[in-house]
């Protein structure tokens, strides 16, 4: 019975999704007092579990339905400005969110391709909504259509439709229109292939804003490069561009990219590079950037702070911060500043181990205890050495809380940046905690919790280090040299030493240290983890699925020999550059 | 595999296969509700997270249990009547249980049940899917995925007959951050369709406007055909009538075709005729209040609560939807930082009377401010046939976990309406066998003395489906009884077996005793 859930979730990560390669070997059996030294395995050559044929190519990958932020940003580039995106913003804001469930390897809006009752409700209404707003006017449909629409000549009315439906059909569809489809969609979906009024037009949007390839990305492919394997087979060049704008931008391909796509240009090894280069040097590029970190770090919970003005518990330790309601957000856009910062001008290792501020937020700047960055010139430099990297920024340590979460914060360094997985808690975790009305340091309460005889020794043997380590920050993420206990009602109740000093186990053998740079370095240097495991999540955010290890190793390989010897940006290049990214492979016919 | 309906079910279905139409007409007084001579089921589900009340607070008294019934050799349970006890303008069920006397009245507390001894039985850990049977999601998640109950309901020819006035067929309250309430079917019609987490509304104004139909509408559609060549789009493309998709896989193919079923429901929707004569157009959006995990408003969250019961109010009322969830992970207490609430007030509320405290005044204010506030708004509106929507309703509101938090045994529930009379209410039922050591060791103290197995969650849910019209024919998983892939595991070397024996299974659609 006990140690059940290791061996449920081991089997259906190996099984079916290859998420486990550095799991965790707490304990033989939850409950037992197991020293934890599966992980990592010290003798292990390739850690990371990554194998390589690059004679496999791709895996199946199915037909994708864009993310939430992907069909909302082809929306607003459909409709042609801001003015009638923002009239439609309401119903836009409608989209249903993506659904992220850390617990099941789904971290990012590219994963989820559930599509609901919901998604087909909101679509409709988004492209009726649209469609109105986009023929609202005279200047709007003729801004639209052509002068065609509203000249009031009937012998062009019939070439009038044609070439709308061919030249927005082509924006909508990222494609080319057949001569077929850009019949049903002026005459068969309408009926009358010579009616120019606002109407007819508005009619036709909605149909186009809801077409089956505007919803998803289809990919049908050139001819078949094998023989021997008709289902692998090349995308077109606007199937390229479709991948290339999707991954790199969250958006739909620019007309200099559909452009690159029809003249051959994305067919060329040079024309591809200077397209990519293009389009990682745009801005549009930092959304792909901020949605990486995002489920990377899982900054979706970042803590809200609206509200805890009236807990003097909090409000006391707090003190003299008052958080306002966009702190939480402050917190975590800081840190995909951060991010993407080093991701276009530095490697992985100047990601883990910096120690600039991009906090422009007043609150925030004070917690660090620097100027707010104007956003533009160098960034702050903390002065205190503790604060280095991206375990030290609040987005990573606070909770809405007057207490550390030192479990917390162990478990976001081993999950999330190291990607080993660890079982979840037993039915009694925590139940047989000691009380705090004796008043102890969050350490002590913590080792009193978890380090029992027959409790939950073994997992937290891992987890706690680098937990404690951190604790140098407060709940605020503030840097603190004693612990101060609060009650309810405010009052100081206690003020304890901190004792930082651990041993976490990332690579090899347990390493002593206390300070939390030491740890950012140790992570940077526990052999090709970190970098393995920031290839990871790159793979699922592009791919939109969890990874195989095995029929997904070359590419995986790939990227983190990137982080480990080039730069984030190289890395993040390196995918569109593999030959999995122009090819797929149809899933079963 | 057929099965033989017995004479309950065929009196049941007498009731619930009718389809009514709105008839305003018969309404003499206050706003009416969809329903005719039979009025309408309608199904009500309200979550809060962690659970871990204990017995004592959540349930009457043990006096309050003065009958026994023993419903297999060896295994009693008790039972009766729920009481109330009124002091200093404040009425009483149980320390949680306990609201202004002139909103838990004696009427609402004849119409209510408190059910104790209702056991998921495995291990669920933190979870949200279970609560209505999708036992797959949460933390160990060994189970077939499933479509929660409500969405049984939602696409059950039984229990919606007539979808004419029907413009949502379920409304969804609350969060999906950290696991969805409510699952369905991608395509609800296919039963190998995936699972998906159902969204929930994004506003209460924009839920509203989805469930509305001014008076003064004009009920015909501004572009209907406009629907149907979508469809067709979608149509030739899965054809290759276009000369693309000749790569659409199997699993693609059964995407688009899936989504065309979702077009013939946009189509449906948008060709509704309802009526929302008596319903006014709520002033002020539900989500402008304090909500979520970190708020701290009290009466913020509580008026955001009301405001979203209010759209189900109207909603009810005209007809246009018959099913609401609500998942609420507000904490309702502003003496512990959100952030702190699960390790300082969950946790340590086993046996810390300060956090057991804590936990009772918090879940205190979610009964009386959010459910309490539903349940009665239902009680004053009357169906066409003199009878309350309450009593036509089932509104239930349960925790995440048992008296003790992670576990999932002995989940609370709390109701109130009879469903049109299937249900015998004003009962307070304790379905555990106090009897049975099973989950006693001989060093277990405390609240953990209370956790003495009871009857299956599942088979709740497979009550809950009848009690909505829906036949055991159409939920059960090839004859097998109860609702929900559950397995029979308890962590900690109990002996499920014993905990749960075969019977339990055997009988897990059949009517509760005692309730039904």
């Amino acid at each position: 019975m006990m140690g059940r859930w290791w061996r449920v979730r081991g089997s259906v990560a190996a099984g079916g999704l290859g998420l486990v390669a550095l799991m965790v070997g707490c304990v033989g059996s939850i409950g037992g007092d197991g020293d934890g030294s599966t992980f990592p395995p010290p003798d292990e050559p390739d850690a990371t579990g990554f194998s390589c044929d690059e004679a496999a190519g791709p895996t199946p990958t199915p037909m994708r339905r864009l993310s939430r932020d992907q069909y909302i940003e082809t929306i607003r580039h459909l409709v042609g400005g801001d003015a009638i995106a923002d009239e439609i913003a309401d119903v836009l804001a409608r989209v249903p969110p993506d659904a992220l469930d850390a617990a099941q390897g789904r971290d990012y809006a590219t994963q989820d391709q559930m599509v609901t009752q919901t998604h087909a409700d909101v679509h409709w209404d988004v492209a009726s909504a649209a469609a109105l707003a986009m023929t609202a006017t005279g200047p709007r449909l003729e801004a639209l259509v052509g002068p065609c629409a509203t000249d009031g000549d009937d012998a062009n009315d019939a070439s009038c439709v044609r070439d709308f439906v061919a030249h927005f059909g082509r924006r909508a569809l990222r494609r080319p229109l057949s001569e077929d489809e850009v019949t049903f969609y002026a005459e068969d979906a309408y009926g009358d292939a010579t009616d120019v009024a606002a109407a007819s037009f508005a009619d036709r949007l909605v149909v186009l804003l809801q077409a089956p390839q505007m919803t998803f990305r289809m990919e049908d492919g050139a001819p078949a490069k094998d023989d021997d394997d008709p289902d692998l087979f090349p995308l077109t060049a606007f199937e390229v561009a479709e991948r290339l704008a999707y991954h790199f931008w969250q958006g739909p391909p620019d007309e200099r990219l559909l452009a690159a796509a029809a003249d051959g240009t994305l067919d060329r090894e040079d024309g591809f590079r200077a397209e990519l280069d293009r389009l990682v040097e745009d801005p549009r590029f930092d959304a792909a950037l901020y949605r990486l970190v995002d489920g990377w770090l899982q900054l979706h919970d970042t803590p809200e702070f609206e509200g805890l003005e009236d807990n003097p518990q909090f409000m006391a330790f707090a003190d003299p911060i008052a958080p306002t309601e966009d702190l939480g957000d402050a917190m975590r856009e800081e840190l995909e500043r951060y991010f993407a910062h080093y991701a276009r001008d530095g490697s992985f290792a100047d990601f883990m181990t910096s120690r600039r501020s991009f906090a422009t937020h007043e609150t925030l700047a004070a917690i660090y205890d620097v100027p707010p960055w104007d956003g533009t010139g160098e960034p702050p430099t903390f002065a205190d050495p503790r604060r280095v990297g991206p375990l030290s920024r609040a987005a990573f340590l606070a909770s809405a809380s007057a207490r550390s979460h030192p479990i917390l914060r162990g478990v976001g360094v081993l999950q999330r940046v190291m990607c080993a997985e660890l079982p979840p808690p037993p039915e009694n975790a925590g139940m047989d905690a000691p009380t705090d009305d004796d008043l102890v340091s969050t350490r002590t309460f913590t080792e009193n919790l978890t380090q029992q005889p027959g409790a939950c020794r073994g997992c937290h043997e891992l987890i706690n280090p680098p937990g404690f380590i951190l604790d140098h920050f407060d709940a605020l993420g503030r840097l603190r040299d004693e612990e101060k206990i609060y009650a309810a009602d405010g009052t100081l109740l206690a003020t304890f030493p901190l004792d930082t000093e651990a041993s976490p186990r990332l690579h090899g053998r347990p390493q002593t240290m206390s300070d939390p740079s030491e740890l950012s370095e140790a992570i940077v240097d526990a052999g090709d983890r970190a970098q393995a495991c920031l290839a990871r999540h790159y793979f699922r955010f592009a791919y939109g699925r969890a990874e195989d290890v095995d029929a997904d190793g070359c590419q995986l390989r790939d990227l983190r020999d990137h982080l480990l010897e080039g730069s984030i940006d190289d890395m993040m290049k390196a995918i569109a550059l593999r030959p999995e990214f122009r090819l797929r492979r149809r899933p079963s016919p | 595999m057929i099965r033989t309906v017995g004479r309950r079910q065929m009196l049941l279905g007498s009731g619930c296969g009718l389809a009514i139409p709105f008839l305003a007409s018969l309404s003499p007084r206050r706003a009416y509700a969809g329903g005719g001579p039979t009025a309408p089921r309608r199904f009500v589900c309200m979550w809060t997270g962690h659970g871990g009340v204990w017995r004592q607070n959540m349930h009457p008294t043990d006096d309050a249990y003065d009958k026994s019934l023993t419903i297999y050799p060896g295994h009693d349970i008790r039972y009766g009547e729920l009481q109330r006890e009124v002091a200093d303008g404040k009425a009483r069920i149980s320390p949680l249980l306990t609201a202004s006397d002139g909103t838990l009245t004696q009427t609402i507390v004849d119409k209510m049940m408190v059910l104790n001894g209702l056991d998921i039985s495995q291990y669920m850990g933190h979870h949200t899917g279970g609560t209505l049977g999708n036992f797959h999601q949460g933390n160990q998640g060994p189970n077939v995925a499933r479509p929660t109950i409500d969405q049984v309901m939602a696409y059950s020819p039984s229990f919606y007959p007539d979808l004419s006035t029907v413009k949502k067929r379920s409304m969804h309250i609350g969060t999906n951050k950290h696991g969805a309430l409510s699952f369905a079917r991608s395509s609800p019609n296919d039963p190998q369709s995936d699972v998906v987490e159902v969204p929930v509304a994004n506003k209460s104004l924009d839920l509203f406007n989805e469930i509305f139909v001014p008076p003064d509408e004009d009920d015909t559609p501004a572009r209907p055909l406009m629907v149907d060549r979508v469809i067709e789009s979608y149509r030739r493309l899965t054809k290759g009538t276009f000369g693309h998709a000749s790569r659409l896989s199997a699993a693609d193919r059964q995407r688009l075709e899936d989504h065309i079923e979702r077009l013939y429901e946009v189509q449906r929707r948008l060709n509704v005729q309802a009526s929302c004569d008596d319903v006014t157009a709520p002033a002020e959006e539900a989500d402008s209040y304090p909500h979520g995990g970190y708020a701290t408003d009290l009466s913020g969250m509580g008026h955001h609560y009301s405001l979203y019961n209010d759209v189900v109010i109207a909603a009810f009322a005209c007809g246009t939807s018959r099913i609401a969830v609500y998942k609420a992970t507000e904490k309702f207490s502003t003496d512990v930082a959100p952030g702190d609430w699960h390790d300082l007030v969950a946790h340590q509320a086993k046996d810390n009377q300060v956090a057991q405290d804590t936990l009772i005044e918090s879940k205190q204010y979610f009964f009386e401010h959010a459910w309490l506030d539903l349940v009665a708004k239902m009680d004053a509106v009357l169906d066409a046939d003199g009878t309350t929507m309450l009593d036509n309703s089932l509104a239930m509101w349960t925790q995440e976990s048992g008296n003790l938090t992670h576990h999932s045994i002995c989940i609370p529930v709390v109701t109130a309406g009879s469903a049109g009379g299937f249900f015998k209410t004003g009962h307070a039922v304790d379905f555990r066998n106090r009897d049975s050591d099973a989950l006693i060791r001989s060093n277990t103290t405390g609240e953990s003395l209370e956790r003495r197995p009871g009857v299956l969650y599942n088979r709740w849910l497979a009550n809950l489906l009848q009690a909505m019209c829906v036949p055991p024919s159409e939920y059960e998983d090839a004859g097998t009884p109860g609702y929900g892939d559950v397995h029979r595991q308890v962590n900690g070397g109990f002996d499920a077996e014993a905990c749960w024996p075969d019977h339990h299974y055997a009988d897990a659609s059949a009517p509760l005793p005692i309730i039904t």
